[in-house]
C-alpha cells in the first residue's frame, strides 16, 4: 500500500511509473524507488527463499545491511532490493537459496 | 565528483554525528570531506518525522528530517565535499583509508579520521522470526517515511523504548492499525511522554510480554504473544494477534567494526550498547588521529551526536594547528550542552528502581482487553488544581512528569507563562497568571504533552485544545469521540475549529466541547465514524 498523503510530509514525490518484469510477469513501479518498495506498494512481500530449508524471506533491515531481501536482477543474484533502485526493464526474479548466475558470458 | 587523494579530516559517516563534526571542522578552517555508503546523506534523520526535545541549540522542537535538511545546507555552503556510495573497507596504518566505489578500490591518506558510523538494529530471534513481514522498527520507518509504503495494515511493535513508541506513532500517522506495543520488562523503556501519545490513540503498550511466535505462510498472518512471569513464558498458553507486520524495536548496536579494525582499543558498556571505543574528552580514540562521534562510541539520541561531532570536528581540526579564538569557549559550550542532554540519562538511570514501583502502569491479565496498560498519572502532575482561583480563564494542562531535557515550550510563549529554567531538564512551572490561551504551547511541545481547557466557553460544557498529527484532520462541527488518557471513548464532543498554522510546523490544534465534568480527562478525539 502507497502512502500518498501523510500528515507531516504532506504528499509523496516519486520518479516516473515505469514498467519491470516480476518473475516473467509485468508489472509497474517508480523509477528510482528501491525495487523492494515498488513490490512492497503492490503486496507482494516474500522476495525468495532461504537456501536450506526453503522457507520465504523478505525485507527486514530495508538499509542493506542484513540481505534477506536479495533477489536476482537481470541474471545477477544476490542484489539488495531494498538499496538498489528500479530503473524500466529491469528483469526481476525470485531466488531461490545463493540463485544462480544468469548473466550472458563475455567474449574475451 | 572525483575523491582526492589525500585529504586533512576524512569523516566517515553522513549522519548526523558526521555531518555536524565536518561542519564544524570546516568552521575550524580544515578542509574536511564526507565519506557514505548510502545513496543519500543524513543518516537515520530524515527517517524521523517527530518534533526532537532539546533547546534551540540541538534544534529542538524541529523534526528530524527538518534537522537533517538544515545540515545538508550548512555542509553546503561550508564547501564540504559529500562523496555517496563510498564504502570504507579499512584504515591502515598511517591513517591510509582504503575505500569501494563503483566496484573500485582506491585509497585516501588522512591526516585526521573522524569515525561517526552509527548504530545498527538489534534483531530478535523467535519461532517464525523470519517470515516475509516480521522486519526491524528502522526497517518499516525507512519504507514509510522515506519511500512511502506501508509494509501492512496492522502491526504489532516488539519493544517499548523510545524507538518502539515512536515507531507506533508514526505507523498511526502513515494509516495503519497498531495493535499493540509488546515489552518484556515491567515498565517502558522510552519516555513516559512517548508512551502517552500512543496510549490515548487506543494503542495498548503490553508490559511483562514477550513475542512467542509468529505465524504465515508466504508472509505474516498472526503473532503469538505470552504473558511473562518469574518463571518465564514456558508452558503458559499465548493469545494470538491477527497481524501482517511484526517490527522488531529491540535496541541498537554500535557499528565499531572499522574502529576495531583500525585498532582502537574497546571497553565494556552495557547502558550505551555494549563494546564500544575508548576516547579521551576530546573524543579522540587510543589510536592517535582517529576520532569518533555520535551512536559508533554509545547509543544515545541524536541530538547527543550533534554535539559530539562538533567537539570531535573542533578537536581534529586543532590537532591540525588550526586554532580559532574563541576555540576554547566553543569546546566548553559544546561540554556543557552535552552534560545538560546527559543529565537525565544519569538520573533516569538511577531512578530506575523507584520508577518502577511508583509509577505509571499497572498490569492487568491479557483477557482485560485492550486497557491493559491503564495509566496512572500522578496527582502532582495535575499543573493547576481544580479548586484554584479564575475559573473564567484558561487553564493548561502540562503532562510533562520526567526530566526530558527539553525546553521548547518555554521558548514559545510569549509572556513567559511557562517556565524551565536551567538546567532545561527541569519540569515546567505553570505561571497562571500571564497566560492568555494563546496556545502556541500546545504544538511546540515535541511530546504533545500540553493541553488547554477553557470552563467558561458556556454552560455545562468546556472548550479543549489539543494536538493532532493524524489524517484527515476534522472538520469544523464534525462530532468525534472523546478519548482519555488509554484511549477509551469516555463521551462524543463537537469540533469547534481545527488550526493548522504555519507556526504550528504540521500539529494542529483541535478545539472541542467536552462537558464540563470531564473536560480535564479528555486527551484524544476519534474522528473515524
Amino acid at each position: 500500500m502507497r502512502i500518498n498523503d501523510h500528515p507531516i510530509l504532506g504528499r509523496a514525490k516519486r520518479g516516473r511509473l515505469v514498467k519491470f518484469a516480476l518473475d516473467g510477469k509485468k508489472m509497474t513501479g517508480f523509477e528510482g524507488e528501491p525495487i523492494a518498495a515498488a513490490l512492497m506498494a503492490q503486496g507482494r512481500k516474500s522476495f525468495g527463499t532461504y537456501g536450506k530449508r526453503g522457507t520465504p524471506r523478505g525485507l527486514f533491515c530495508a538499509v542493506g545491511k542484513c540481505t534477506d531481501c536479495v533477489m536476482t536482477v537481470d541474471g545477477l543474484p544476490g542484489v539488495r532490493t531494498c538499496i538498489t533502485p528500479l530503473k524500466a526493464g529491469m528483469h526481476i526474479e525470485t531466488q531461490k537459496g545463493l540463485g544462480e548466475w544468469k548473466l550472458k558470458k563475455k567474449r574475451k | 565528483m572525483e575523491i582526492e587523494e589525500e585529504a586533512e579530516i576524512v569523516v566517515i559517516g553522513a549522519g548526523p554525528a558526521g555531518l555536524s563534526a565536518s561542519i564544524s571542522a570546516a568552521l575550524a578552517g580544515a578542509k574536511p570531506i564526507v565519506l557514505d555508503e548510502n545513496l543519500s546523506p543524513g543518516g537515520q534523520l530524515f527517517k524521523q518525522i517527530h518534533k526532537f526535545f532539546g533547546s534551540r541549540e540541538h534544534f529542538a522542537g524541529k523534526r528530524g528530517f527538518e534537522i537533517g535538511q538544515a545540515l545538508l545546507e550548512e555542509a553546503k555552503e561550508l564547501n564540504i565535499p559529500v562523496h555517496l556510495e563510498t564504502e570504507v573497507l579499512g584504515i591502515f596504518p598511517g591513517n591510509q583509508i582504503v575505500c569501494l566505489k563503483d566496484n573500485k578500490t582506491f585509497e585516501i591518506k588522512a591526516r585526521r579520521v573522524i569515525l561517526a558510523t552509527g548504530a545498527r538494529e538489534r534483531a530478535l530471534a523467535f519461532p517464525g522470526w523470519t517470515i516475509p513481514g516480521v522486519m526491524g522498527a528502522g526497517a518499516l520507518q525507512t519504507m514509510m517515511n522515506i519511500h512511502r509504503v506501508l509494509p501492512g495494515r496492522r502491526i504489532l511493535i516488539i519493544g517499548a523504548g523510545n524507538v518502539g513508541l515512536i515507531v507506533a506513532h508514526q505507523a498511526r500517522l502513515a494509516g495503519a492499525e497498531v495493535v499493540g506495543v509488546v515489552e518484556a520488562r515491567s515498565e517502558i523503556g522510552g519516555y513516559f511522554v512517548q508512551a502517552a501519545k500512543i496510549l490515548r490513540m487506543g494503542v495498548p503498550i503490553f508490559l511483562n510480554h514477550s513475542i512467542k511466535s509468529v505465524y504465515g505462510r508466504e508472509s505474516v498472518e498472526e503473532a503469538e504473544i505470552v504473558r511473562l512471569d518469574e518463571c518465564g513464558p514456558y508452558g503458559v498458553s499465548g493469545r494470538r494477534l491477527g497481524v501482517d507486520v511484526v517490527a522488531l524495536a529491540v535496541g541498537l548496536l554500535p557499528q565499531t567494526e572499522l574502529a576495531q579494525q583500525a585498532g582502537c582499543e574497546f571497553q565494556y558498556n552495557g547502558e550505551l550498547g555494549g563494546f564500544i571505543p575508548k576516547r579521551k574528552p576530546n573524543m579522540e580514540t587510543s589510536v592517535p588521529g582517529i576520532y569518533v562521534a555520535g551512536d559508533l562510541g554509545g547509543i544515545e539520541e541524536a541530538t547527543v551526536a550533534i554535539e559530539e561531532g562538533r567537539l570531535a570536528g573542533v578537536s581534529a581540526a586543532e590537532s591540525l594547528g588550526y586554532t580559532p579564538q574563541d576555540k576554547e569557549q566553543k569546546k566548553a559550550e559544546i561540554k556543557s550542552r552535552l552534560a545538560e542532554l546527559r543529565y537525565v540519562g544519569e538520573k533516569k538511570s538511577l531512578s530506575l528502581l523507584t520508577r518502577a514501583t511508583t509509577m505509571l502502569y499497572e498490569n492487568r491479565s491479557p483477557s482485560a482487553g485492550r486497557s491493559m496498560s491503564a495509566l496512572r498519572m500522578p496527582s502532582i502532575l495535575r499543573m493547576r488544581s481544580a479548586a484554584t482561583s479564575r475559573a473564567s480563564a484558561p487553564e493548561i494542562l502540562i503532562e510533562c512528569p520526567e526530566e526530558v531535557p527539553c525546553n521548547p515550550c518555554e521558548e514559545v510563549c510569549p509572556r513567559g507563562a511557562i517556565e524551565i529554567g536551567s538546567p532545561i531538564t527541569n519540569l515546567p512551572r505553570y505561571r497562571e497568571a500571564r497566560c492568555t490561551g494563546c496556545g502556541l504551547c500546545i504544538a511546540a511541545c515535541p511530546a504533545q504533552a500540553i493541553f488547554l481547557i477553557d470552563r467558561s466557553f458556556s454552560q455545562g460544557y468546556a472548550r479543549l485544545d489539543l494536538p493532532y498529527e493524524e489524517l484527515p484532520l476534522p472538520r469544523k462541527q464534525q462530532t468525534v469521540g472523546l478519548l482519555d488518557r488509554e484511549g477509551k471513548k469516555i463521551a462524543r464532543g463537537r469540533v469547534i475549529k481545527t488550526r493548522r498554522i504555519k507556526a504550528f510546523d504540521k500539529t494542529a490544534v483541535v478545539s472541542v466541547a467536552a462537558p464540563q465534568q470531564i473536560a480535564h480527562s479528555i486527551r484524544y478525539i476519534d474522528c473515524r465514524k
